[in-house]
């Protein structure tokens, strides 16, 4: 497998890209939603494929009911985006937006998923495409998918497939602050995405030193 | 040459495609869009979606536009949350039972020398594919004979039941009626009376419920009311209107004529209750409404 | 004696950066991986002219280290280099009294004027 060795440098250098695009991201939607997004420090690891459904379940406090839209991105830089939103936070997501202009006769559970989906394809949109723009890639999306339940191994399979070789693992913290509301985003790149990321990454490297 | 065709494949893509700009202002507006909505190119192209039509979920689709436009994204409106984003007749041969087109719409970046600088909306009619799922659901999820939902749906409307009571703290009533001597009216009568009266019985019930409300074909000769959001009185007075009217209601079926009646359970919906304690105190409501003469209506306690 | 400038920033890579754009000035660099580190250094006797400072780093934050090296200098300028560009972000770290707030990834030309402004370049 092309990229599934990152050192420690490369790990730091993808940790700083992140956290610019998503800064980027962040300043962008807090224009287009007027909500200031507390960012968090990212974290960068390499996580065996097989092993990804438990390490997902593992960085949340109470796994038991979540809400998650997964969206696949595809370009040089490749691969599959989770937005996981605790399902109380999902609720006060919609009391945050629907209100506006919500269709009356839609049952709130459509609703809420309803926003859940198009605010989870917003951010996914602008965090992934952010990191992609300082890569100097262009992405293309699928659509999103939802689910919601239990965060355990068949909810994720569902979207990552289980299998040899290694994700890169990026997740982020968001808080919308006077909101309250907060989710966790994943990125996880396939392993052909990995190897042009480390390419990318080293060349990146080599014009700072 | 391939290049100089293309163009044209957009005139005869059986798909709506409009080009807009940040605004939302129409820059392109395909053939199909022109017959789909009556309003030709000339019209549309200068004009923003908002005021070509009125009624569409502006705020939604504005926020959806500037992401596309300050992120590249990709945004994507399902039939199944949004119907019809665009508000259109039905097409000619539509099926029936719409009052609007459905539609499954996306909407994504187009960019100028790097720059996101358009975004593409493209629509598709999906009228006769959601009429197709409808009808399929429908037939899976319905008893055939009385026109009652089944056992399996009524599972997995309790289910959503208890989600809502859970996330809401306004939880269902439940009732339970059963028709009384059926067995012997089945006997004596034939198998044919038998089914005219369980028609009959859950035609009288359907007549009674509310909109919300659901009947289901619980069990042989016995049926289920699930009561969105009801207090136990008024499942208790609901009780007591079907067991008047049923037993006003003879059954008359090829030359027999026979008086029915029925006896239910009721049970609502209180802190702590899960589906099993819920349905089990209506259940032995019943029981006791059969011990004690039959015709009556009893409350779960 | 040289005049030192404290670059903090839990990104390995985003000192790199930093440092490669100080080359040229008879600067020493010093480095602190945290706020709470910066604030050791200043306590060990570090003297800076100038300080360049991130704020999502774990740990203390930015921020707060921001108000605490107002607290102990309050002359010395910080200039908060960050990713997070929101606007209400900016605010506060002006308010917490950084000198100027610059985006990431430092670019040579923005450090060249906040160096010019602290008499440094």
């Amino acid at each position: 497998m092309s990229g599934s060795s990152f050192d420690t440098l490369e790990l730091d250098a993808l940790k700083e890209l992140m956290n610019v695009g998503f800064g980027r991201a962040a300043a962008t939607l807090s224009e287009l939603m007027d909500l200031h997004v507390v960012l968090s420090v990212p974290r960068v690891e390499l996580v065996p494929i097989g092993e990804l459904a438990s390490y997902v379940a593992n960085e949340v406090d109470d796994p038991k009911s979540f809400n998650v839209v997964e969206q696949f991105f595809l370009g040089k830089f490749e691969g599959s985006s989770f937005l996981l939103l605790p399902e109380e936070e999902g609720r006060r997501l919609v009391e945050m937006l629907a209100g506006e202009d919500a269709d009356a006769d839609s049952p709130l559970d459509s609703l809420e998923r309803d926003t859940i989906i198009e605010i989870g394809n917003i951010i996914i949109g602008a965090c992934v495409s952010k990191v992609a723009e300082l890569l100097g890639d262009v992405v293309t999306y699928r659509p999103p998918r939802f689910a919601t339940g239990a965060l355990d191994r068949e909810l994720l399979e569902r979207y990552v497939k289980p299998g040899p070789g290694m994700a890169l693992v990026m997740k982020t913290l968001f808080r919308f602050e006077r909101r309250d509301v907060f989710g966790l985003l994943f990125l996880v790149t396939t392993d052909s995405g990995l190897g042009w990321l480390k390419r990318a990454v080293s060349s990146w490297l080599e014009s700072l030193s | 040459m391939i290049r100089s065709l293309l163009p044209q494949v957009l005139e005869i893509i059986g798909n709506g495609v409009m080009v807009v700009d940040s605004d939302g202002r129409v820059d392109y507006w395909n053939r199909w869009m022109g017959e789909a909505t009556g309003v030709e190119r000339e019209d549309a192209e200068g004009r923003t979606v908002f005021e070509l039509f009125p009624g569409m979920r502006e705020k939604a689709f504005r926020r959806n536009l500037k992401s596309v436009i300050a992120f590249g994204n990709f945004a994507f409106f399902s039939q199944k949350v949004h119907g019809a984003v665009f508000p259109m007749p039905c097409a000619p041969g539509a099926p029936e039972g719409f009052d609007r087109m459905q539609q499954s719409c996306r909407m994504g970046p187009l960019r100028h020398e790097g720059e996101v600088c358009r975004a593409f909306v493209v629509i598709e009619d999906v009228t006769e594919a959601v009429s197709n799922e409808r009808r399929l659901a429908e037939a899976a999820s319905r008893d055939g004979l009385t026109g009652a939902y089944n056992r399996r749906w009524f599972d997995r409307r309790m289910e959503d039941e208890f989600d809502r009571a859970r996330r809401y703290g306004r939880g269902p009533a439940l009732l339970i009626l059963d028709i009384d001597h059926f067995k012997s009216l089945n006997d004596e009568e034939g198998h044919q009376f038998g089914d005219e009266a369980l028609k009959r019985v859950a035609e009288i019930c359907r007549h009674a419920l509310r909109s919300t409300d659901a009947l289901c074909r619980y069990g042989g000769e016995e049926f289920c009311a699930v009561l969105p959001e009801t207090e136990l009185g008024q499942g208790v007075a609901l009780a007591e209107r079907l067991r008047t009217s049923c037993a006003s209601s003879p059954i008359a079926f090829r030359g027999a004529k026979r008086s029915l009646t029925v006896s239910s359970g009721v049970s609502a919906w209180r802190e702590g209750d899960d589906v099993t304690s819920l349905v089990g105190r209506a259940d032995a409501a019943l029981y006791v409404a059969k011990r004690a003469g039959r015709n009556r209506v009893e409350v779960g306690t | 004696m040289e005049r030192s400038v404290l670059v903090v920033d839990d990104s390995v890579v985003a000192r790199m950066g930093m440092k490669k754009i100080l080359k040229g000035f008879p600067l020493a660099v010093v480095e602190a991986s945290s706020g709470e580190d910066a604030l050791a250094s200043l306590e060990a006797g570090l003297d800076p002219s100038l300080v360049f400072l991130d704020l999502t780093m774990p740990g203390m934050g930015g921020l707060n280290a921001l108000r605490e090296l107002r607290r102990r200098k309050p002359d010395l300028p910080v200039v908060v280099v960050t990713a997070d560009i929101q606007k209400a972000t900016i605010q506060e770290a002006l308010e917490a009294g950084a000198t100027e707030v610059l985006p990431k990834p430092a670019e040579g030309g923005a450090v060249l004027g906040a160096l010019a402004r602290a008499g440094l370049a």
